[in-house]
C-alpha cells in the first residue's frame, strides 16, 4: 500500500529520495498505477525532465516529455521525421499518450514496449544519473535482459537522437484493435543511394522479450542492389528457428513469427522508395 | 495528503490517499460522470481533461491532480443545457446505454478545441481510445462531422 507520494522538483532529489526511502519512481505513472504498490512513490514529473531541444546536432528529449507532447512537436517532425511521429502515435490511444512519458515507456517491465523499437533505428542514447554522477549508454544497454535490475538505483533524464541527414523512419505495428499494445511491431531506417542500401537499420518489437536490431537481415541487404527479390532472398536466410519467441495469449509462436516475417517484407518494400 | 486543483474553473482542496486513482477520488467528491469501466486505462470510460489534455482516470494517480486543473464530463453540459457534442451525439443517435459517452464528449471537445475543422480520419484517431459495446462507431463519428458541418455553414 502506498504510504506517502513525493514529488521530486530535481533528478538530483529524486536519486536521494530513491536511495534514502526505496521507493519507485514515477512518471506518467500508467504503469505503476496498474502493477507495484510499494510504500514511497516518487514523481519526478516535476524535475524539470519535460523538454525537446536541438544540442549539438542531436534531438534531446526530456525523459518525462510525454508522447503526445512528441507528436505535436515540430521539432520531432522536423528532425526526426513523420514516420517516426506517425509511429508514436500508434502507441496507446490519445488519452494514453497525454500520460506516458519516453523514459517510461524505456523502463516499463514489458515485452511490447514500443517506443524502443523506434529508439533503436535512430542509435538513440540515453542518458542515465546516479548519486555518482551521468552516463551516456546506447539505447540497446536498455533492451538487454536484466534491464529493470541495471536501472535499479539509476534515472533515465534524456533521450538523445543523432541527427541525420536523411532520415526515412518506417514502422508497421500489428495488433487486435489500434490502441491494444502490439502483438508485433518493426521499424526500418532506410536510406538508399544510386538504387543501393545504403543505411539499413531494422529493428524488432514484442517477438521476443526485448526489442533488438535485426542486424543478421542489414548485413543482407547493405550495399546491395535493391529489389523485392533479394528482400525475400535475405528473409529466407534468417534463421528463424533460433529466435526465442515471447509467448502472447492472442497469438501463437508461429503466427507471430509469420507475422514478423509478413511485416518485415511490407516494410522493406515501402523502404524501397526512400532516397 | 491534500491536493489543491481546479474542478470545472472551481477551486477545490481534496484530501486522497497517496496511492489512489483520480476516479476514484473524482467520483466520490460527487463527478460521477467519469465512469469505472476497464479499471485498466483501456476503455476510456474515465477520461477526463487534465489541463485541457485527455487523459484516463483510472490509472492516473489523484496525487499529480494537486495543483492542476481538471474538466469532468460536469464542466460541459448538463441534461437541461446540453453542450453543442452533446446534442451533435443524441442527434445523430449515437448514444444507446451511454456509459461511454461522458469519456467520448470530452475527447470531441478536446480535439474541437485544437482543430476546429477535424478530418473524419482525425475524429476516428481521437476516438480510438473509446470502447463502446452499444453503437459501434459509424454514428459518433457522423455526429462530430455533422456538428463541424453546422458550423461552417454558420
Amino acid at each position: 500500500m502506498v504510504k506517502q507520494y513525493i514529488y521530486a522538483t530535481s533528478s538530483e532529489e529524486a536519486l536521494d529520495y530513491l536511495k534514502n526511502t526505496g521507493g519507485v519512481i514515477v512518471a506518467g505513472g500508467t504503469t505503476v498505477a496498474l502493477t507495484s504498490k510499494p510504500d514511497t512513490l516518487i514523481d519526478i514529473t516535476r524535475a524539470n525532465l519535460n523538454y525537446i531541444k536541438m544540442k549539438d546536432n542531436s534531438l534531446v528529449i526530456g525523459a518525462t516529455t510525454t508522447l503526445g507532447d512528441i507528436i505535436k512537436s515540430p521539432l520531432c517532425y522536423q528532425y526526426l521525421g513523420e514516420g517516426f511521429v506517425q509511429g508514436v502515435k500508434q502507441i496507446g490511444s490519445r488519452q494514453l499518450q497525454n500520460m506516458a512519458t519516453i523514459g517510461g515507456n524505456i523502463a516499463i517491465p514489458y515485452h511490447w514496449r514500443d517506443l524502443p523499437v523506434l529508439l533503436l533505428v535512430l542509435e538513440a542514447k540515453v542518458k542515465l544519473e546516479t548519486t555518482n554522477g551521468e552516463n551516456l549508454l546506447p539505447i540497446e544497454a536498455l533492451t538487454a535482459d536484466g534491464y529493470r535490475t541495471f536501472l535499479k538505483d539509476k534515472l533515465i533524464t534524456e533521450i538523445i537522437i543523432p541527427v541525420e541527414e536523411k532520415v526515412n523512419i518506417e514502422w508497421e505495428k500489428f495488433t487486435i484493435t489500434a490502441s491494444d499494445v502490439s502483438i508485433l511491431s518493426v521499424a526500418t531506417n532506410i536510406t538508399l543511394n544510386e538504387n543501393k542500401w545504403k543505411r539499413v537499420k531494422i529493428a524488432v518489437g514484442s517477438l521476443t522479450k526485448n526489442p533488438f536490431r535485426l542486424k543478421a537481415l542489414e548485413e543482407e541487404l547493405l550495399n546491395k542492389e535493391k529489389s523485392i527479390e533479394l528482400i525475400d532472398k535475405a528473409l529466407e536466410k534468417i534463421h528463424w528457428e533460433e529466435i526465442k519467441v515471447f509467448p502472447d495469449q492472442r497469438v501463437s509462436k508461429d503466427y507471430k513469427l509469420n507475422i514478423t516475417k509478413v511485416l518485415l517484407k511490407r516494410i522493406l518494400t515501402k523502404g524501397l522508395r526512400a532516397r | 495528503m491534500n491536493i489543491k486543483l481546479k474542478v470545472n474553473g472551481i477551486e477545490k482542496n481534496w484530501d486522497v490517499a497517496p496511492g489512489e486513482s483520480a476516479l476514484e477520488v473524482i467520483r466520490r467528491e460527487g463527478f460521477t460522470g467519469a465512469k469505472k469501466g476497464c479499471d485498466t486505462g483501456e476503455c476510456g470510460a474515465c477520461t477526463i481533461l487534465l489541463n485541457g489534455r485527455p487523459v484516463l482516470a483510472c490509472i492516473l494517480f489523484a496525487a499529480k491532480l494537486d495543483g492542476q486543473e481538471i474538466t469532468t464530463i460536469e464542466g460541459l453540459g448538463s441534461i437541461s443545457f446540453p453542450h453543442p457534442i452533446q446534442r451533435a451525439l443524441v442527434e445523430a443517435g449515437a448514444v444507446q446505454c451511454g456509459f461511454c459517452i461522458p469519456g467520448i464528449v470530452l475527447s470531441m471537445y478536446a480535439l474541437l478545441q485544437e482543430r476546429e475543422n477535424p478530418s473524419r480520419e482525425e475524429i476516428k484517431e481521437a476516438l480510438g481510445g473509446h470502447l463502446c459495446r452499444c453503437t459501434g462507431y459509424v454514428k459518433q463519428i457522423s455526429a462530430i462531422e455533422n456538428l463541424v458541418k453546422i458550423d461552417k455553414d454558420k
